[in-house]
Parts: structure tokens; C-alpha cells; sequence
């Protein structure tokens, strides 16, 4: 299913703009990462498209409907979201946790069906979260949390997952199993828009990426378009290295040390 | 694990509705005036040999059996009204007071015991308006949207708002320092179930059977909000529909509770978090135990107040917190405190 977010503006204060007129667009099956610094407005974005807020111009699309005109609970049939911060109120199981994913696809009063099952089942096979199943989902790792949230998204069954930094309080080996996880659903079709602070990661796990600087779409297109070392240093002020693997010619960033440009103020 | 959780929960019901049963067998039957079960069975089926004597019948009819079903019917209605504020919040020291109920029906039922003394059937009327004039106040100072900042905007007016009227309540107190009507206010504060009749019955029972089943209907939005407003509107949830319909309905099952029984303290903080050891978490079980189970102990709480010092009869809100809060605390020691 396609994202499209047409010349959105939104500010939490009418006097500070967060996002100023953004367009960008995700197509069916594809993954793109989005990026910039922080305060740029990436979970800003996120947050809207999820409509969690509302623009106050511009519109969103999933696929062909407007989401203004989508109920939480039809958006919630369409699309996920794996968000940065996890509050667990009370002392839920891993399983009952990614069973909530299924809220919108089941009746009020109607029990766990065999689809509800077996959406929770190979939603928790996807994310490796099986052998967690019994344990208090308020008594776990990083590392494990994340894939719980994700199984709990998948569960969901959508066509769309918005992904806000998902690596970031991850260890490497983490970071690596959870983009692998995503990068394999992608592979079987789903619609993935991640914002990410590791360029190398976002390089590897994006066909597309969108680089967002102070609230504006400062430019986008392959990662090895967008990543260059004088967008870096003009967006990020610092200096990186950008060149491809020897032997896997995958594209890394590596930024250097040292005296920094201060950034303008 | 899973099944062996389903099972318990399975037995855990099967538990409940015995005690439901038996606590009313109990209620009716004990006593001053002892009124043997036998007997009472022996009456329903025209065995007249056995049958309750007149006196038996009357005290039955008119004032155990209404003080039974309503001692059931305010217990289920604090508890899932408890829950459903736990749920809400997600704190689990939220009770069905928190939004000022308790301070404004008792000053609600102040001022009717001071003015209009005379007229008892007034007296839950007035309760029930104190407490709706309070959370309204609540509610117009918050102005509850749909952010969690809100929430808690909505928690501290309750707090300012149930100072206000409970100053209120003392000054009048204060006013009336003249012995009987003191004593009547004090008392209805503590709580108690002595003025269970058939008719406020029929009112109350519709209330609190309607808002226990409509907020059963949110069961499933209350478990996805434990993970927080915005989580659960990703997977579904519409927040603001969820919060209109829950204030709203846990305002009107402890108003209705609170007007007819006085504010009976702990039944709606500790019956949540006790039934919560028990089923876990999930609302589709923890509403409809803590129903039967707030019911239940307020009967037996309200049973000891009435044979405990007999023929005085204790507040029933001593009982419950007397006995209550030692059990609850022994629970959570011995449950390793997982709220």
C-alpha cells in the first residue's frame, strides 16, 4: 500500500514550525528510510502519517483513501507502528502483548479465532519473540522489548509499518537481527518507513531514503545519491567519509572525529 | 501455560459465583434473628411445618434481602468502577474517588441531612448530586482531551476539587455541631447498607448492571491502553470516545454506589489489584471477578459490622478498611508486590 504526504505543514505551537510543507512518497513494497538530524522532525512525520496528529495543511494518502477520513480502528487494519518510547501499565505476557496487535481485526465480544491465532503465531516466529511467550513483557532487554513491539505490529497484519528509530537503544548484534527481520518482510511485500540514525544501516535496509533537515525535505533518492559527503557536511556539519565495501560494495558512512564546523546558530 | 491459565481463571469464576451465592445465602440468614436456610426452602416449597414464622418472613423480605443485594450491587459497583479508573490512568492508586465523588456526595448528603432531615428518601438524591456537581467541576477545569498531560491535569483537579468540598462538608459539620445530626453525617460518611430498601433497589440495580456490562464492552481497549494512548490508537483504539464513555460511566457506577451505601472506603482500590493477582491483567476477566468479588466482601464486611457489636452496628467502611488493607498487604508481600 502507498504512502503519499503532500505539502504537510504541522507545528505543536503555531509560533514553531516542526514540518513545513513535506511531500514524500512511499511505494507499495517498498522500504525507505528516513533521515536528518534530530529535531528535524522525522518522528514528527511518523507520528502524523500514523495519525496520531493532524497536519495543519497538506494531505496523507494510504493508498487511495485520505486519512482524515479513516477511523483508528480502519487505519489500524492497514497500518503499524513500532514508536521509541514503551510504557507496559500492567503485568502483561509477551503473548498477550502481541494479541493486542489483533484489536482492530476482532469483534468486541467475539473470542481469539483461528486467524487471530495464527496471525499472533507467525507474527512472533517473524520477530523470534516465540520462547518469550509466557514471560512478563514489563521484564525484559532492549533488545527483546523491541522485537516484542514488533511482533505486536506484525500481528496486526498491515500492509504499512512505520518504524520510528527502532535501533537505537539496540546493541549491534540487535540492531543487524531487527533489520534483518524488516528487511525480510519487506521482501514479502510490506510498505516500510523507518527513520534511523545510522547511515550505514539505513543505506543497507532502504532502497530510498529521505533526508529532513529543520523541517523540510532537504533532499531524497538512492542512498548513494542523498549520501554524500557535502550533503552530509551540510546537513550534520561533520565530516564523513562515504565510500562502498571492497569486497560486499555496500555503501558505509564513516564520519571523522575531530575538529567540528560549528553548527550555524 | 497458556491453558493452565485459562483453566485457573475457568475454576476461578466457578469459585466466585459459589461465593456470590453463598455469601447471599449467609447474609440473609445470620443475624440477631437467626433465619435458618432450611427454613427458607421449606417456605418456597409450601412445606408450611417448616416454614419462617411471620417475623422471620418480614425481616427476610423487607431488610436482609434488600441490605444483601445492595451490599452486592455497591461492592460490584466501587470494584469495576476501581478498575475501570486503574485502567484509565494506568496508576494503579486510582480508585473511584479520585475525580472528587466521595467529597461531593458527602457534602451532598451534609447539606441534605442538615436541611431536610426529615425526608430520608432525599438523602441519596442529594449524594448523587453533590458527587455529579463535583466531577463536573472536575471536568470543567480539565477540560479532558485526549493527551495523557490531560489525564493528569484531570487527576490533580480532582484532588483540588475534593479538598473544596470536603472543606465544605467540615464547615457544615462545623455549623451543626449540635449532636444527632453530626453523628447522622459522620455515619453516612463511614458508609453502610442499612437503608437498603426494594425501591432504591430498583433503581440501582439497572444503573450498575447496565454500566458494568458497558464498560465490559471497552474491555479490550482498556488492555491495549495499558501500553499507552498512543500505542493503543495504532492498534485501533479511538482515545477520546474510550475516555468520554469510561469517565462518564465509572462517574455514574460510583455516584449511584456512593448515594445509596455513603463512601465506603478500599472496596474500589484493593478488590482491582487483589483480582488482578489472581486473573492477571486482562479486562475481559479482571471486570467481571472483581464484580462478583467486590460484592462479596462488602456482604461479609457488612454481615461482621452488623452481628459484630449487635445490636449496634458498626460502619461498614471500618470494616472494609480494617480488614481489608492487612489482607491486601499481606497479598502483595506474599505475591512479590506486581501490581
Amino acid at each position: 500500500m502507498q504512502i503519499d504526504v503532500r505539502n504537510v505543514s504541522f507545528g505543536y505551537t503555531p509560533e514553531q514550525p516542526v514540518l513545513e510543507n513535506v511531500s514524500l512518497t512511499v511505494r507499495s513494497g517498498q522500504a525507505v528510510g528516513l533521515l536528518g538530524p534530530n529535531g528535524s522532525g522525522k518522528s514528527t512525520l511518523l507520528r502524523l502519517i500514523a495519525k496520531s496528529l493532524r497536519p495543519e495543511n497538506g494531505s496523507i494518502r494510504l493508498g487511495d483513501k485520505a486519512l482524515d477520513r479513516m477511523s483508528s480502528r480502519e487505519i489500524a487494519r492497514s497500518l503499524a507502528m513500532v514508536e521509541q518510547q514503551r510504557a507496559i501499565g500492567f503485568d502483561f505476557t509477551v503473548r498477550d502483548v502481541v494479541g493486542m496487535g489483533r484489536f482492530a481485526h476482532r469483534g468486541r465480544w467475539t473470542r481469539e479465532r483461528k486467524a487471530d491465532r495464527e496471525a499472533i503465531e507467525r507474527a512472533m516466529r517473524w520477530a523470534e519473540v516465540e520462547s518469550l511467550a509466557d514471560r512478563s513483557a514489563r521484564a525484559l532487554s532492549g533488545g527483546e522489548g523491541q522485537r516484542v513491539f514488533l511482533a505486536m505490529a506484525l500481528a496486526q497484519e498491515p500492509e504499512i509499518l512505520l518504524l520510528d528509530e527502532p535501533t537505537t537503544f539496540l546493541d549491534l548484534r540487535h540492531q543487524v537481527s531487527f533489520l534483518s527481520i524488516v528487511k525480510e518482510r519487506v521482501a514479502a511485500g510490506l510498505t516500510v518507513l523507518l527513520s534511523i540514525h545510522d547511515l550505514t544501516l539505513a543505506a543497507q535496509t532502504s532502497e530510498e531514503v529521505v533526508l529532513l533537515s529543520n523541517g523540510r525535505v532537504a533532499t531524497s533518492g538512492r542512498p548513494e545519491q542523498v549520501l554524500t559527503r557535502d550533503t552530509l557536511h551540510s546537513i550534520y556539519h561533520v565530516d564523513a567519509a562515504v565510500g562502498r565495501h571492497p569486497d560486499s560494495d555496500m555503501l558505509y558512512v564513516l564520519p571523522a572525529l575531530g575538529d567540528m564546523p560549528r553548527a550555524h546558530s | 501455560m497458556h491453558t493452565t491459565r485459562h483453566r485457573a481463571n475457568h475454576w476461578l469464576f466457578i469459585g466466585l459465583v459459589g461465593l456470590t451465592v453463598g455469601s447471599l445465602l449467609a447474609g440473609v440468614a445470620l443475624g440477631p434473628v437467626g433465619i435458618p436456610v432450611r427454613s427458607m426452602i421449606a417456605s418456597l416449597f409450601g412445606d408450611a411445618e417448616h416454614a419462617l414464622t411471620a417475623v422471620q418472613r418480614v425481616i427476610l423480605l423487607q431488610i436482609r434481602l434488600p441490605r444483601v443485594f445492595l451490599g452486592l450491587l455497591v461492592g460490584a459497583g466501587l470494584a469495576v468502577s476501581g478498575v475501570a479508573m486503574q485502567g484509565l490512568f494506568r496508576n494503579p492508586l486510582a480508585s473511584p474517588y479520585v475525580l472528587g465523588v466521595a467529597s461531593g456526595a458527602s457534602t451532598g448528603a451534609a447539606l441534605t441531612i442538615l436541611l431536610a432531615s426529615g425526608i430520608a428518601a432525599l438523602l441519596p438524591v442529594g449524594a448523587f448530586i453533590g458527587a455529579s456537581l463535583a466531577v463536573l467541576v472536575v471536568y470543567g477545569l480539565a477540560r479532558p482531551g485526549t493527551q495523557r498531560s490531560s489525564m493528569l491535569t484531570l487527576i490533580l483537579a480532582g484532588v483540588a476539587v475534593g479538598s473544596f468540598f470536603s472543606a465544605i462538608t467540615s464547615f457544615l459539620v462545623f455549623l451543626s455541631s449540635k449532636g444527632e445530626k453530626l453523628a447522622d453525617v459522620l455515619f453516612w460518611m463511614m458508609g453502610g447498607l442499612g437503608r437498603a430498601d426494594w425501591t432504591s433497589l430498583a433503581i440501582l440495580a439497572p444503573v450498575v448492571l447496565v454500566c458494568i456490562v458497558a464498560i465490559l464492552f471497552f474491555a479490550k481497549d482498556l488492555n491495549a491502553l495499558s501500553l499507552g494512548e498512543e500505542t493503543a490508537q495504532h492498534l485501533g483504539v479511538n482515545p477520546a470516545i474510550l475516555y468520554r464513555w469510561l469517565l462518564f460511566l465509572t462517574t455514574l457506577l460510583a455516584a449511584s454506589s456512593v448515594a445509596l451505601a455513603g463512601t465506603i472506603g478500599f472496596v474500589g482500590l484493593a478488590i482491582p489489584h487483589i483480582i488482578r493477582l489472581l486473573t492477571g491483567p486482562d479486562h475481559r476477566r479482571l471486570i467481571p471477578a472483581s464484580a462478583l468479588a467486590g460484592g462479596c466482601f462488602l456482604v461479609w464486611s457488612d454481615l461482621l459490622a452488623r452481628t459484630a457489636f449487635a445490636p449496634a452496628e458498626l460502619p461498614v467502611g471500618v470494616i472494609t478498611a480494617f480488614f481489608g488493607a492487612p489482607f491486601f498487604l499481606y497479598l502483595l508481600k506474599a505475591r512479590g508486590a506486581k501490581l
